[in-house]
């Protein structure tokens, strides 16, 4: 009978014993993430009208609350499934009927045999700057913090990554070699995703890309990247099928010679663009190189740095070239606006604060751009028919107080558009941050002020009874974030721009060809004064109240200048 | 490393070389063409004023712009009434965009006579005029079956029925397509679609066969009607009658008889060609199977006949006709 009891007693603690494990085990192999935010704008357009607008509704509201709700599951160590849904709810929805549901991520990712590492589904990507990369919008690289949460808003509902990577849905890995002598390391790269999809008279679009990296020591690795947007032919009744080859070649180096830092990064490559089965379509065939060099003195954080590019007027590389703003786009507050109801234009406002007017796919032509944000880069680094040189300079003090950088840039077209006059572009930019509260001795609330600049102009010779161009935009910022009780900030910022002058913009066909010029007179400025307070329960919550005033004037066009009155409120929560 | 580091040195030399300008080409549309003002910069000009197109001279305009713009030059003659129309988008007038070989582009040919020349711009308000002289006018090359101009050619055979007011006569009553004169073929005839016919015999022609190219894809045949105001019924058939077997004769039913069929719908002159090897089988005005050997043979053709035809119950109809040719390699350029 002890026996017997004895027995059951081991037994029940021994089933005990699994499910603790079992329960232990459970834990590690599923988890919750994501993130829950509640944003809420309250509009006021005030205009300055000969006559009173009275079709325009002036007071808009709008916002919504959201949960993305994440399950990672890890069925054993070397596979790890994510899925996210996004519960949505428009301010206005009511007993359910404004709820969306959306799938927002779902990817499967994992390792063969401890040695080739792959991802299907959701992948995010990017190879250099000329192959496959997500360039920063227009206006957000020096804007304030108070601006900058909207602008976080934006990148995450868009998938825009930190590290300047493009969403895609298809399959990538990975897996590298190692070596003993002579070099270090081979790493192979390789990814495919679809960027369109069958449809009638429309052949299936691919993006594939491959990186090889020879990394020969911790001073030296050279690449090769190679990657294709191509139509699959027969996938439709289409005969005529894209293809955008890209190829570059990649030299990263790197040497320290005691407190001195010197450091080059260079890529050079070609690109083909042309149809198959399509003759009246162009071919187009082009190169570019890319130099620079950065010399560091580490212990005072100084560095200076200079580059040279030269890009190919018929370099196309829709991996690199396109756009996160779609200009042809309009935004949803107050999109038409006076009696007449004119569309209104996208402003500084809506570029901050309106997701709805971001493109999400890779773009197999160059997009349209307005050249009052950026006529020098609006293809990011890798914008065809540039040439010349940047230099800069920049300081990071070891205590971590300031921060700064300066640049200025010399470009100049190497083909004309409509002329054989080439535009010359002119850059300087610089920004600072200061991390005010470490000056003062045992202060330890948050004290941060930064501000920033931008002034570029570009110029073009007239010719016979052409006008010149002469196009100069100015963006400036300054922002404050200043701790008064614990954790609780209050945040300022000005962000304007400003411009004026004449370019001519130039409308393409179905290839890419330019085939008019549009003149384009500007004279104008934009401005957006906010200030707010903003509470933060923890580095990843925070509760913000914010008021902004943002003003648009335009003196080509026939809208008035107009005001735009914000309160917004933002609660942020990832986990 | 060194190595490494001089590698880099030379990539990055050799981007600097790279600086580049290309200054051969632009990208687009001239700027100057698109908002540029307009002027001429050197005036319009003749180049041969007095030119004889039948000894195989040509003439051509001249002037530079202040920028590429769509320009038509008009030339009509004064007597014949023909107009020629050459345009273009240039900043210039030359040898090369503006030759004129005397052909016409709205019929009657031109004639030996002077001619208005205006020089137009699209969206452009200047007009520039002027005047050359014709001396003699082109001579367009091909087996002529006639112009009309020296009268009825014996050879030709011709049937016209007994109805009303019937007219198969060559007249001059109104400006003619070339020449001075041409064929008028009408008449009410309310009992049959034949209104009238004509034959032409190849041996009008100095032989068995008309002397064409054995090639049809070589040959054109070319005709000038005229459907006169209020004529809406007429409708011309030609028919190209081959000899297939050799024998010197047309047997009915066995060898290939092509056709054309000419509606007449709009009214003056208008210049009717085909190709000989598209001509087609027509049964009652409906494409058929071929009633020969289904092979185009401009070499062996016999016959041509030319047939008046209308609805009977549409009452009178009528047709001109002019200048009835055989071209070689093209199809005429009057």
């Amino acid at each position: 009978m002890k026996k017997n009891l004895l027995y059951i007693v081991l037994f029940v603690a021994n089933s005990m014993l699994q499910q603790i494990a079992s329960a232990q085990e459970t834990e590690s192999k599923f988890s919750l993430n994501g993130a829950a935010r509640a944003v809420l704008f309250s509009d006021d357009l005030q205009q300055e009208n000969l006559v009173a607008d009275t079709i325009t509704a002036p007071k808009e509201n709008s916002g919504h609350t959201l949960v993305d709700l994440g399950i990672n599951i890890r069925p054993n160590k070397n596979i790890e499934i994510q899925g996210m849904v996004r519960i949505r709810n428009d301010f206005g929805g009511f007993w359910g009927s404004g709820i969306t549901f959306d799938e927002r991520q779902l990817y499967v990712k994992g390792i063969i045999g401890n040695v080739v590492r792959y991802q299907l589904g959701d992948i995010n990507y990017k190879l250099t700057p000329y192959t496959f990369f997500n360039n920063n919008t227009e206006l957000t690289q020096i804007n304030p913090t108070i601006f900058n949460q909207f602008e976080e808003i934006i990148k995450y509902d868009n998938f825009y990554d930190a590290d300047n990577t493009w969403r895609q849905q298809g399959a990538a890995t990975d897996f590298s070699l190692q070596f003993s002598k002579y070099i270090n390391e081979i790493r192979f790269n390789l990814f495919t995703s679809r960027i369109q999809a069958t449809a009638p008279g429309v052949n299936e679009q691919l993006f594939s890309g491959l990186n090889i990296s020879l990394v020969q020591s911790k001073y030296a690795t050279l690449g090769v990247n190679y990657v294709n947007l191509y139509d699959i032919a027969g996938t439709s009744n289409n005969p005529a099928t894209f293809h955008n080859p890209v190829t570059t070649f990649t030299l990263d180096v790197e040497y320290k010679l005691k407190d001195w830092q010197l450091s080059g990064k260079s890529e050079a490559g070609q690109s083909k663009t042309y149809y198959d089965e399509l003759n009246e379509a162009p071919s187009l065939s082009d190169y570019f190189v890319d130099g620079s060099l950065q010399l560091k003195y580490i212990p005072a954080g100084v560095f200076i740095n200079a580059q040279y590019k030269s890009i190919g007027p018929d370099f196309r590389s829709p991996g690199a070239q396109t756009k996160r703003l779609d200009f042809n786009k309009y935004p949803r507050a107050y999109d038409r606006i006076t009696n007449d109801q004119v569309l209104r234009p996208l402003t500084m406002l809506d570029v901050f604060r309106d997701a709805a007017i971001y493109n999400l796919q890779l773009q197999k032509d160059l997009m349209l751009f307005d050249p009052k944000y950026d006529n020098i880069t609006p293809y990011g680094t890798a914008t065809p028919n540039r040439q010349g040189i940047t230099i800069g300079a920049g300081y990071n003090d070891k205590k971590e107080i300031f921060s700064a950088t300066a640049a200025y840039s010399m470009l100049t077209e190497i083909r004309g558009q409509g002329t054989f006059n080439l535009r010359t572009f002119n850059r300087v930019e610089g920004k600072l941050s200061v991390q005010a509260n470490k000056l003062i001795k045992d202060y330890e609330k948050l004290l941060r002020f930064e501000i920033g600049i931008m002034n570029d102009q570009t110029n073009r010779v007239g010719q016979e009874s052409v006008a010149p161009i002469d196009l100069k935009s100015n963006i400036f910022s300054a922002g404050i974030e200043a701790e008064t009780f614990s954790k609780l900030d209050i945040i300022l910022g000005i962000q304007s721009v400003t411009y004026d002058g004449k370019e001519y913009m130039p409308d393409f066909n179905n290839f890419g060809e330019i085939v008019y010029f549009n003149a384009y007179l500007l004279n104008g400025s934009e401005s957006l004064l906010g200030s707010g307070l903003r509470y933060r329960f923890s580095d990843a919550i925070f509760l913000s109240a914010m008021y902004n005033k943002f003003t648009w004037t335009d003196n080509t066009t026939e809208l008035p200048t107009y005001t735009i009155n914000e309160f917004a409120f933002i609660f942020q929560m990832n986990f | 490393m060194k190595k490494i580091y001089l590698l880099y040195l030379a990539t990055a030399l050799a981007a600097f070389q790279s600086c580049r300008k290309e200054t051969d080409a632009f990208d687009g549309p001239s700027l100057n063409d698109i908002y540029g003002e307009f002027s001429i910069i050197e005036n319009f000009d003749i180049i041969n004023r007095s030119v004889d197109f039948a000894a195989g001279q040509t003439t051509s305009f001249s002037a530079i712009f202040s920028k590429s713009v769509s320009w038509q030059v008009k030339i009509s003659g004064l007597q014949s009434g023909g107009v020629k129309y050459i345009s273009g988008i240039s900043n210039m007038l030359d040898n090369s965009n503006s030759l004129w070989n005397g052909s016409t582009t709205n019929l009657p040919m031109f004639t030996s006579e002077t001619c208005a020349v205006e020089l137009t711009f699209e969206n452009e308000i200047d007009t520039i005029r002027d005047t050359l002289e014709v001396i003699s006018p082109k001579i367009n090359e091909g087996l002529l079956l006639s112009d009309f101009e020296t009268g009825w050619n014996p050879a030709w055979s011709s049937f016209v029925q007994s109805g009303a007011d019937m007219s198969f006569v060559i007249t001059d009553n109104i400006v003619s397509a070339q020449g001075s004169k041409y064929y008028d073929m009408g008449g009410a005839v309310d009992w049959d679609y034949l209104i009238g016919l004509i034959d032409i015999p190849g041996s009008a022609y100095g032989a068995q066969y008309f002397p064409l190219n054995n090639n049809p894809d070589n040959i054109y045949f070319n005709v000038l009607l005229n459907n006169p105001p209020g004529i809406t019924n007429s409708i011309v058939l030609f028919q190209f009658r081959e000899d297939d077997n050799g024998d010197g004769i047309y047997t009915d039913g066995a060898e290939d008889m092509f056709s054309i069929q000419v509606v007449m719908t709009e009214t003056g002159w208008q210049q009717i060609s085909s190709k000989y090897a598209d001509l087609a089988t027509l049964i009652n005005g409906v494409a058929a199977d071929p009633i020969g050997n289904g092979i185009h043979e401009p070499d062996k053709l016999l016959q041509v006949s030319i047939l008046m035809l209308a609805n009977p119950a549409t009452g009178y109809s009528q047709a001109l006709m002019d200048f009835l040719i055989f071209t070689d390699g093209k199809a005429l350029e009057p």
